[in-house]
């Protein structure tokens, strides 16, 4: 390409907005700018600073940069071609239009990486994150959590309050985990609700509706359930979902600017823990440390495959119940439990049952009742 | 090259009254690269780079306003409004996340979650005044016309004044005093503001626009919500025809029917894109509202003065922070 000295332009003082035509000659020190007054100026190029031009259809814009600074407009963009090829090492300074057509081709492997980036991050770098912070959330935001979460799942009034009941829940709470032998102080409620489900929050509390109470045949059947349940806890599998949702939500907040997204996440942490559904690592996670805590309380951790055998022929051809739906899928779940407890080989160990004064169909009567009436209300 | 038309450059001695146009010349494609380039730096400098994002696309955007051949020219830096972003943060967001969400976290009864939250939203109302004076000081300081940079010399006590002033108004007349309110904010958002030594006039009041406020919010239900559509253009337009430099007043010529079918266009762009049609409605939109606004009158450039005013970016980024949008011009 033809190199062109002189050129055409338009300068500013910085002073006044008055634009005066001038000429410009490119020279090795810098551009000599003269006007139709006849005054010259040299700008060398270590002083000038491009402002504009950066894309096809602009100006170019060079200013001088000082106290005031002054300004020099080229309408032409070939100018910054020709000042390229004149003094190649000091128009480093300058946008060069001959990489233009890279720009191009970077937009779109910076689409590419994007999605990639994007795709990574959602699915294998947050839950590593959640993974890696979840153990540092200090119990006190987890029961501060959890109890948020408790006030609005389980309100006060829903709350069975049968002293019978209460006090046979504590016996297994006490069996699978001995006071003082956890870091979390495990509580479960009963909710009148024939919502066929129980719900592991953090920091300890478990809800337990009546709807599933119902269909546990024997304590140990309730005793299977909570074991899961506070496996979930213990793992923090819950603490770690919350972060895991807030932080998709804090990237893509961050993604499009909307910085308000990510205030509301105080709320969506309730949100997160109503609509809760653990991954299938975690519920395997949750079934595998269940049985343990059941063997290491001596009870019949068979029991749990019993539970799931029920809720599988009760629940074939039917429409899944949420409690299920979220979990794997039944029949495989059973055989994995079935093999995890002949690993454990405790073929001959001689189980002691959870024994109460009243039976236990009498018990869950307590809270059974107030349920049924429920139902019919609504 | 784009038909620059560099003989239109008003001249400094002639007086005559001259119509000086205005056109946007930047297109969504260029937006759209400069866009995502700027989202894959975002993600991988873990959200450090979007101040500088956001600087090369207003950098961009400012640059394709043309003004009788002039572009508009941005010198914010992503520096600047990072230092800024700082200060809101330390003053503003923390005390803000910790009223809001501490008494979620530490399972508070709900009487201190709401507590809460109601302090939380005090605290936003006491920052619109200082984050919109603040932004617009930041943005006007940072653009330039023919090297001469643009000012906002006003206070944001000034501002608050204002604004909290209007509230009991805004209470006993039951929200039908927010035209003159409106009025009085623009008053004092475009008084105040300076193109080198000159500045910008506003002369509309309330009063000119209570009519169509009030019937728009009659009809709002029967016409599910397009009179108050209806008014906002009004209004756009009341303000532009009422707002001079010098000795030119700004002469805005959008019509009601452009304005709406702008708006439905790049809804359906929006939608059908899934939102990647982004960069191009905001062309279009800047495209229609420069393409429909002229000065007339006389602009003596030569006249007009550098006058430097020193600002920093807080303002800007408090309001950036809570997402506030105060282009209200």
């Amino acid at each position: 390409m033809a190199i062109r000295i002189n050129w055409t332009g338009y300068y500013l003082d910085g002073k006044t907005g008055d634009k005066q035509p001038v000429e410009i000659q490119l020279l090795d020190a810098g551009l000599r700018i003269s006007s139709q007054s006849g005054s010259v100026f040299l700008w060398t190029y270590q002083e000038i600073r491009q402002t504009q031009g950066f894309y096809g259809n602009e100006p170019v814009q060079l200013v001088r940069v000082g106290n005031i600074p002054e300004v020099l407009i080229i309408d032409n963009q070939e100018f910054l071609a020709s000042l390229h090829h004149f003094v190649p090492k000091a128009a480093k300074r300058f946008h060069n239009p001959a990489f233009r057509g890279l720009r191009f081709r970077m937009i779109l492997y910076a689409t590419i990486g994007l999605i990639a980036v994007g795709f990574f991050t959602y699915v294998w770098g947050i839950p590593l994150l959640a993974v890696a912070v979840a153990p540092h959330v200090p119990l006190a935001w987890e029961k501060g959590m959890g109890q948020s979460a408790l006030n609005i799942l389980a309100p006060e009034k829903s709350r069975c309050k049968d002293k019978a009941l209460q006090q046979a829940i504590e016996e297994i709470v006490a069996r699978l985990s001995p006071p003082g032998s956890s870091y979390y102080d495990y509580k479960v409620f009963v909710v009148n609700s024939p919502i066929f489900n129980a719900v592991a929050l953090p920091g300890g509390n478990i809800i337990v509706f009546s709807g599933l109470l119902k269909k546990t045949e024997s304590p140990e059947y309730l005793a299977a359930v909570l074991a899961h349940e506070m496996q979930h806890i213990r793992n923090r599998h819950a603490t770690r979902k919350i972060i895991e949702d807030s932080s998709t939500g804090l990237m893509l907040s961050a993604v499009s600017g909307d910085v308000t997204g990510s205030m509301l996440y105080g709320m969506k942490i309730t949100r997160t823990l109503a609509t809760l559904s653990y991954s299938r690592r975690d519920e395997e996670e949750a079934d595998a440390e269940g049985i343990k805590m059941m063997i290491a309380a001596n009870l019949n951790p068979e029991t749990m495959v019993s539970f799931f055998q029920i809720m599988k022929e009760k629940n074939a051809g039917l429409k899944i119940p949420q409690y299920i739906s979220t979990h794997p899928d039944m029949g495989q779940r059973i055989s994995r439990i079935r093999s995890l407890i002949v690993q454990s080989q405790t073929d001959h160990r001689l189980y002691t049952k959870l024994s109460y004064s009243q039976n236990w169909d009498q018990i869950k009567k307590g809270c059974l009742a107030p349920a049924a009436t429920h139902r019919t209300g609504t | 090259m784009d038909d620059l038309q560099v003989q239109n450059v008003p001249t400094i001695s002639r007086l005559e009254k001259k119509t000086y146009r205005f056109s946007f010349q930047g297109n969504g494609g260029t937006l759209f690269g400069i866009q995502i380039v700027n989202l894959l730096l975002i993600i991988v400098t873990l959200g450090i780079y979007y101040f500088w994002a956001k600087t090369r696309v207003r950098s961009y955007t400012w640059s394709q306003v043309d003004f009788c051949g002039d572009r508009l020219a941005y010198h914010g830096m992503g520096k600047e409004i990072l230092i800024g972003w700082i200060k809101a943060v330390a003053l503003f967001g923390i005390p803000f996340y910790i009223l809001k969400n501490v008494p979620i976290l530490t399972g508070a009864p709900l009487s201190v979650i709401i507590t809460g939250s109601l302090a939380s939203s005090l605290l936003i109302m006491f920052f619109i005044p200082v984050a919109t004076v603040g932004a617009r000081r930041y943005r006007l300081s940072r653009t330039s016309l023919r090297g001469i940079r643009f000012s906002f010399r006003g206070k944001w006590q000034e501002f608050a004044k204002i604004f909290f002033g209007s509230l009991p108004w805004m209470i006993l007349t039951f929200g039908f005093y927010f035209p003159y309110f409106e009025m009085r904010c623009q008053d004092f958002l475009i008084e105040k503001g300076y193109f080198g030594n000159q500045k910008f006039s506003f002369y509309g009041e309330g009063k000119d626009l209570i009519k169509s406020f009030i019937i728009a919010a009659l009809l709002a239900f029967p016409t599910f919500m397009l009179s108050l559509v209806w008014y906002f253009y009004t209004k756009k337009k009341y303000v532009w025809n009422h707002t001079s430099f010098s000795t030119a007043s700004f002469k805005s010529t959008i019509t009601f029917g452009g304005f709406i079918g702008l708006y439905l266009v790049n809804g359906l762009i929006l939608i059908l894109t899934l939102g990647l049609g982004a960069p191009w409605v905001k062309v279009r939109t800047m495209r229609y509202y420069l393409e429909n606004l002229t000065l007339e009158g006389q602009v003596n450039f030569s006249k007009i003065v550098q006058e430097a005013q020193d600002s920093s970016a807080f303002g800007e980024e408090v309001g950036d922070f809570f997402a506030l949008d105060f282009d209200l011009g």
